[in-house]
């Protein structure tokens, strides 16, 4: 079974870029453009990553993460942020809400699977 | 690619779009600070996707005009008419930037945008700004410009909630295996007792030496995403790899320990040969020394250099294996007959050769699929754990022999059998605290699994000190099911024979557990089918006994090739004690068929004369004692052959129905021997 990467982003070349260069490492996507939509993915299935921008509408990343962690089968997935390098304060924000870590803008595909590699296998 | 980048142009003028707009408001309203924070999040997006799609040029801009935006965005100055135009100016300008492959005009321009940017940042701001917000707290470590390899300590000591956010502190080990040659322990120091033990926390910490040309930085970043959730040290410990001298790390960690500073071990110069000689002696009181000190140090940190002395296998290898080594055997017999045939002395000794190595293979291979018990054990505690809970009885389960090894295949199969017979025993064979009062027990129900090895069978005895098998109840069930008629009289040991029987309940009602006794017979067949057997004691409110006796391995045994009339058979070394050579005279059939051997009275069973066919008698005959529970038993047989190393195979649906016999092996000539099954064959003719 490949694994299950949800990828949430309002920008729709964002979310494109991810899911073919995620495609491409043998990787199954599911994409959301926000952060309810994304909330909806979590129905019981198996997700192995979530991928999410911050900054998002409808929920935000920060929402989004709280609210995922409460719902029993993903306490212990893995959460990666989007995010670009001097957000201090955001990733602080991320990872207290249940974030396992952080991806910067921009990243090509070596460093997103790097960082994907840290916390799925 | 390209289609990307499209996608992102369309993007990026709708961001614009949104900013214009943004921006007009915000004149009209310029202390909103969700307009501000608007502003400042599609500034965000466009920077981090504009590096993406290789936009460098825009993402450089709007990085500056974001840093300018955090200014009002955290409230520290308002925004002012100025700003409002300024950045509307710059907008008109990021438009020209969004080209694939920028001009040295556009980078002109850029770094105009720039500029002009910073002084409107120094205008509210007289603290340049760039650069002040904080890296992540790391580590700090020396200096590591060096490509050249380094040996490292680190280590690494999670908080015990790191888990929570879905981190696998394990990946992070494997990245750092990944980049050099590592020596990693693993402490346990901090596991609380079984009872505390919270699943959902980590207790482990890594302690490890890595050699690696990768920098400091490269290994802090490993642990960048737990650097606020772990206690980190890095370490070096060596310019160049140390990692195979344990006296260096030793001395290191002994430095650790006492809190010692540490001198880095540079790369020497090579010592000269002929010195080497003369300086040995020395050198290796020291490395003893160090040594002596690396064992004193590992009782400290838990850190050795362990060598492997167990791997695992896949069981599906270990099948094969032993699928391999029966078949061998098998190919092995039919060499020894045509070796016997061909009598050619040279052939017949590596004939023997090849039968003993096989021997040590067969062993060798048996071993390696035996696995204790114990592994079964814990599946039981559990279903006692959670059921006396849920029906409140209190129950313990005491257990002896647990390291008895048995194949690895039969524990898979033993265990619905288990866990059946404790739910029996827990459900119907264990009395409520006030039932067990009222008796005078222990209000605290006991079973208890015992596990010995006997001979080449694995002994299990499964004991509840509950209410016992009630034989008259069983007697009454049996005769209104119409199994023994009323006036027959039975003993304990055949009433508990109908325990066995499909669909046989003694139970009043229906319960929840185990529901009615059903499954006792499938318990019996499926100890059956392994060549086991089971057997029922019991004592009304004292206890109920389930002996079960199982064959060690289920494929390869010793046996004893014997004849009878014309056809070959096979009995278990295991169950053989002795055998006698007789005259048959002595057989003839009196009132009792007993033999005396050796001043012993033996009863005995003429298999010349059962087994049918058996044509002439011979003058002398063979008396096989074998085991028979307690007692022995002889088998009148009319040849011995020899001892028989054989591969055991299933039979097949054809002599179904009969239980004599619980396999075949096919002997070395082709032909076809059958397994008898001792207790079998006694119960049936005696």
């Amino acid at each position: 079974m490949p694994k299950q990467i949800l990828i949430a982003d309002d920008s729709e070349s964002i979310r494109e870029i991810l899911a073919f260069s995620l495609e491409n490492a043998g990787y199954q996507v599911l994409v959301a453009k926000d952060g309810l939509e994304a909330l909806g993915f979590f129905d019981g299935r198996s997700i192995d990553l979530l991928l999410t921008d911050y900054h998002m509408p409808n929920l935000n990343g920060h929402e989004l993460i709280a609210k995922v962690r409460q719902i029993e089968n993903y306490k212990f997935m893995p959460i990666l942020v989007l995010t670009t390098e001097k957000q201090v304060e955001m990733i602080r924000e991320a990872r207290d809400s249940g974030a396992t870590g952080w991806l910067m803008k921009p990243f090509n595909t070596e460093k997103l699977l790097q960082t994907l590699r840290k916390v799925i296998r | 690619m390209k289609s990307f980048v499209d996608k992102f142009k369309v993007e990026v003028s709708e961001y614009f779009e949104r900013l214009e707009s943004n921006l007009l408001q915000l004149e009209q309203d310029p202390e909103n600070l969700q307009i501000i924070g608007e502003i400042f999040r599609v500034m965000h997006t466009m920077k981090g996707s504009g590096g993406m799609f290789g936009f460098d040029l825009l993402s450089e801009v709007t990085h500056d005009l974001e840093s300018l935006f955090e200014i009002f965005r955290s409230k520290e100055q308002i925004v002012d008419s100025e700003i409002i135009s300024f950045t509307l100016n710059s907008i008109d300008g990021l438009k020209n930037l969004l080209v694939e492959n920028p001009t040295d005009e556009n980078r002109f321009l850029a770094s105009k945008l720039k500029s002009d940017t910073l002084q409107q940042i120094a205008r509210f701001s007289p603290i340049h700004l760039s650069g002040e917000i904080g890296k992540l707290p790391l580590i700090k470590a020396e200096n590591s410009s060096e490509a050249s390899q380094a040996t490292y300590y680190i280590s690494f000591v999670p908080d015990e909630n790191i888990l929570i956010n879905g981190t696998n502190p394990l990946y992070l080990i494997d990245e750092l295996n990944a980049l050099g040659e590592c020596n990693i322990q693993v402490s346990f120091d901090r596991l609380p007792p079984l009872a505390e033990i919270d699943p959902f926390k980590c207790y482990t910490s890594w302690y490890l030496f890595i050699s690696t040309s990768e920098s400091v930085e490269t290994l802090q970043d490993v642990f960048i995403f737990v650097a606020n959730s772990a206690l980190i040290t890095i370490q070096k410990v060596a310019n160049e790899n140390v990692i195979h001298q344990e006296a260096v790390l030793a001395a290191f960690l002994n430095a650790q320990i006492n809190q010692e500073p540490w001198t880095l071990v540079e790369p020497g110069p090579q010592k000269p040969e002929e010195n080497f000689e003369i300086t040995q002696p020395e050198e290796k009181e020291i490395a003893g020394v160090l040594l002596k000190s690396s064992i004193e140090v590992s009782k400290n940190t838990g850190f050795t250099q362990t060598t492997v002395d167990s791997i695992r296998v896949d069981s599906g290898k270990i099948d094969l294996y032993m699928n391999l080594v029966s078949e061998f055997i098998t190919a092995q017999s039919r060499l020894e007959q045509i070796s016997s045939n061909l009598k050619n002395p040279e052939l017949e000794l590596v004939t023997e050769t090849f039968g003993k190595l096989n021997r040590q293979l067969r062993d060798n291979a048996f071993d390696m699929s035996l696995i204790p018990i114990e592994s079964l054990i814990v599946r039981l505690k559990r279903l006692i754990h959670d059921l006396s809970k849920s029906i409140d009885k209190e129950v313990v389960l005491v257990t002896e022999g647990m390291e008895t090894e048995l194949d690895k295949n039969i524990i898979e199969k033993l265990i619905e059998p288990m866990l059946h017979i404790v739910r029996n025993s827990l459900d119907h064979g264990i009395e409520s605290k006030n039932e067990r009062q009222a008796k005078q027990k222990d209000p605290n129900g006991t079973i208890s699994i015992k596990a010995s090895t006997i001979g080449s069978y694995v002994q299990i005895e499964i004991e509840d000190d509950g209410k016992g098998l009630n034989v008259n109840q069983i007697r009454e069930k049996a005769i209104a099911g119409g199994l023994i008629s009323s006036q027959k009289k039975i003993t304990d040991e055949e009433a508990y024979q109908f325990i066995f029987m499909p669909g046989f309940s003694t139970s009043e009602s229906v319960s929840g557990l185990s529901g009615r006794g059903i499954g006792m017979d499938v318990v019996r067949s499926s100890v059956q089918a392994m060549r086991g057997s089971i057997e029922l004691v019991s004592e009304k409110d004292k206890f109920t006994r389930f002996i079960i006796k199982l064959p060690l391995s289920l494929s390869i045994i010793d046996g004893l090739l014997i004849s009878i009339g014309d056809s070959s058979y096979i009995i278990p070394s295991a169950v053989i004690s002795k055998i006698y050579l007789v005259q048959s005279e002595l057989l003839k059939k009196e009132l009792y068929p007993v033999v005396e051997l050796d001043g012993l009275q033996l009863p005995y069973l003429n298999l010349h004369e059962e087994f049918g066919d058996a044509g002439e008698t011979p003058e002398e005959q063979f008396v096989v004692v074998v085991f028979y529970g307690n007692h022995f038993f002889g088998l009148a047989i009319d040849e011995v052959i020899r001892e028989y190393q054989m591969a055991i195979k299933p039979l097949g649906r054809m002599p179904q129905g009969q239980d004599l016999f619980s396999g075949a092996s096919i002997l070395g000539s082709g032909q076809l021997a059958l397994v008898i099954d001792t207790n079998k064959l006694i119960q049936k003719y005696s």
